[in-house]
């Protein structure tokens, strides 16, 4: 029987080994993979996202939190990648071009993994025909993308644009973040979807692909 | 009044003739001068002060200028967040270190070497940081990188001697004369532990490694302590009348239980060697300081620089202004986005600027500025604008 009170404690004080002997043990009495995933580490990663988004706990919690996941994951992964089960939902995201600011990226990062996506971070300083390669190799059905600064935020439209140009613009969804974005800009340069801290990005997500 | 009058007034609680206009336009002069695009009626070799004069408020003489250095040896520390810049009222010795730099393309590589052991640093100015008006490098390279690294960069900073540099600094008041404040540099960073985050660690490591290594980093937070001490001492013997000290606060990367162990504290003990000489304190809070708003009050801050309210951040100004309860000067109010077309129109700009000026009412504690500075590709006619504005309008008390 899977204790997700155990998991979840593991993973809120960011006891790797801990989290890695628990999915181990969830494994080794049977528990289906799918279910020790999403049972076991992503409802605790959920939990802690709720937690940081009403205020309850700050950023080193998520931090070491996620990195508990990533290895609760570590042991799973050999075993999902063989299993039939429904492949999660895929984003890719990265810092724009010209901006070298990643701590919000990392933890938008952190908590759609949370939330149960598959996440392909293309780092900073990400120029659009880098996006639109991984677009074309990851096949995501979202892109994010991040800016700190005013001079950068416009390489959000123009990467857009380029998405547009390269014919993929209608088969993704396109978000944007970062400090100077507003709604508003998001509207403007035809961005599908704003999201105003990473607390809220896993929402935004979940909205657009509903859409 | 004087502009610089009525920033000191502003500053201290009192009432000026009228509201203080003080934007920052640094990093957009940067930009279009390297681009050969500052605006008619300027040479495209105009200065940032000429272009300060036409627009008509006060000159923003808050933050150092990083990359304009007399020598190398002016911002070659950078990479552990130390400086010998023009203007600053006090000058770091590295004692007992011996510095070893490289240049590699547009990145320079410090390695300092100490009898405990050696560690090194990469910063980066690249032309694309150039043509977009970046006015400090960018660390690529952070000089913690394994646990043993804690110790040495402690007997760097246990080791470093601040001398009084007053001369160097009243160069810095004159030039400034009576067209603004001339803030005395401290740190970016408020504290030793807020010096780890800022300086030292990538942003995501930093908090991980709270956990790794609590011990290391609380052991050179404390070796740390007496290179704070000495700025702190020297900043308040020196003729200025405001201290920039810490920056970047935001309630995710400075969270408030942060804010309140590590910030904080160190913030007060600045404030009470400053307020007994009549000197105030000053801090760029231009992140989103929600979650800060009712910690700011307590920390004997004087002047809240780079305020940012909505739509940038979550706060409005009336929240600001209350959750201050007229112990803070507000210094900003004006959204860096609210200069770009891109984020706003002609007529969004002015109901945007109506009602900040409503929301500032009666104008108490308050000096307008940009929050944190006007973006290259802002429309220069918004600046001016903004002047007939508080020209209309900013006449203190401010009523109708």
């Amino acid at each position: 029987m899977l204790d997700q009170e155990k998991f979840y404690t593991a993973l809120s004080q960011g006891k790797m080994d801990e989290v890695k002997r628990l999915t181990q043990e969830a494994l080794d009495a049977g528990e289906p993979v799918e279910k020790v995933l999403k049972e076991g580490l992503l409802s605790s990663m959920d939990r802690i996202g709720v937690r940081f988004k009403n205020g309850e706990v700050y950023i080193p919690e998520v931090l070491i939190a996620a990195r508990a996941m990533h290895a609760g994951m570590a042991v799973l992964k050999p075993i999902l990648s063989k299993s039939s089960a429904k492949k999660a939902q895929k984003i890719i995201i990265g810092t724009v071009k010209g901006d070298l600011h990643d701590i919000g990226k990392n933890l938008v990062v952190m908590m759609l993994e949370g939330g149960g996506f598959e996440v392909v971070d293309l780092g900073i300083d990400v120029p659009a025909n880098k996006f639109i390669e991984a677009i074309k190799t990851h096949q995501p059905q979202v892109v994010g993308m991040s800016a700190l600064l005013t001079t950068t935020m416009i390489e959000m439209k123009n990467t857009i644009q380029a998405v547009e140009w390269a014919g993929l613009r209608n088969q993704i969804k396109m978000i944007v973040g970062g400090a100077p974005v507003t709604n508003k800009f998001a509207q403007d340069i035809g961005a599908d979807g704003y999201a105003p801290d990473a607390a809220s990005a896993v929402d935004l997500v979940r909205k657009v692909l509903a859409e | 009044m004087t502009y610089k009058e009525r920033i000191l007034k502003a500053a201290r609680g009192e009432w000026a003739d009228h509201l203080p206009w003080v934007p920052r336009i640094d990093l957009w002069h940067n930009s279009n001068s390297m681009r050969g695009t500052l605006p008619k009626p300027f040479k495209q070799d105009a200065s940032l002060d000429e272009i300060a004069d036409y627009i008509g408020g006060g000159y923003h003489k808050i933050v150092p200028e990083f990359l304009k250095v007399r020598s190398p040896e002016d911002n070659i520390d950078r990479g552990i967040g130390v400086y010998r810049l023009w203007g600053m009222a006090y000058r770091p010795e590295l004692i007992g270190v011996d510095r070893e730099v490289k240049k590699e393309g547009d990145a320079t590589l410090v390695t300092y070497h100490t009898p405990i052991g050696s560690v090194s640093c990469k910063y980066i100015y690249t032309e694309e940081m150039k043509r977009a008006g970046a006015s400090i490098t960018w660390i690529t390279e952070h000089v913690i990188k394994e646990p043993k690294d804690y110790k040495i960069v402690g007997y760097i900073f246990k080791n470093i001697k601040i001398h009084p540099d007053y001369d160097n600094y009243l160069e810095f008041q004159r030039k400034v004369g009576d067209k603004g404040v001339a803030a005395a540099f401290a740190n970016l960073s408020a504290s030793p532990m807020h010096h780890i985050m800022k300086e030292f660690l990538d942003a995501t490591q930093f908090y991980l490694e709270m956990y790794d290594h609590p011990k290391e980093m609380q052991g050179l937070s404390e070796d740390m302590e007496p290179y704070f001490d000495q700025i702190f001492r020297v900043l308040a013997d020196s003729p200025a009348e405001v201290i920039f000290s810490g920056a970047n606060y935001d309630e995710m990367i400075t969270y408030p239980p942060f804010f309140r162990e590590h910030i904080i504290p160190h913030l007060q003990k600045l404030a009470d060697l400053l307020h007994p000489k009549g000197k105030l304190l000053l801090c760029h809070c231009d992140g989103e300081n929600k979650g800060l708003l009712d910690l700011i009050p307590e920390s004997g801050m004087d002047i809240a620089e780079a305020v940012c309210p909505q739509p940038m951040t979550k706060v409005t100004i009336r929240e600001v202004k209350k959750a201050f309860k007229g112990k803070v000067t507000i210094f900003g109010g004006v959204p860096s986005v609210a200069l770009l077309e891109e984020s706003m129109s002609d007529e969004e700009f002015e109901h945007f600027m109506k009602n900040l000026f409503n929301e500032i009412k009666p104008g108490d504690r308050f000096i307008l500025g940009v929050s944190d500075t006007t973006p290259p590709d802002a429309k220069f006619e918004r600046l001016l604008r903004i002047t007939e504005m508080v020209q209309d309008w900013g006449k203190l008390p401010m009523t109708e």
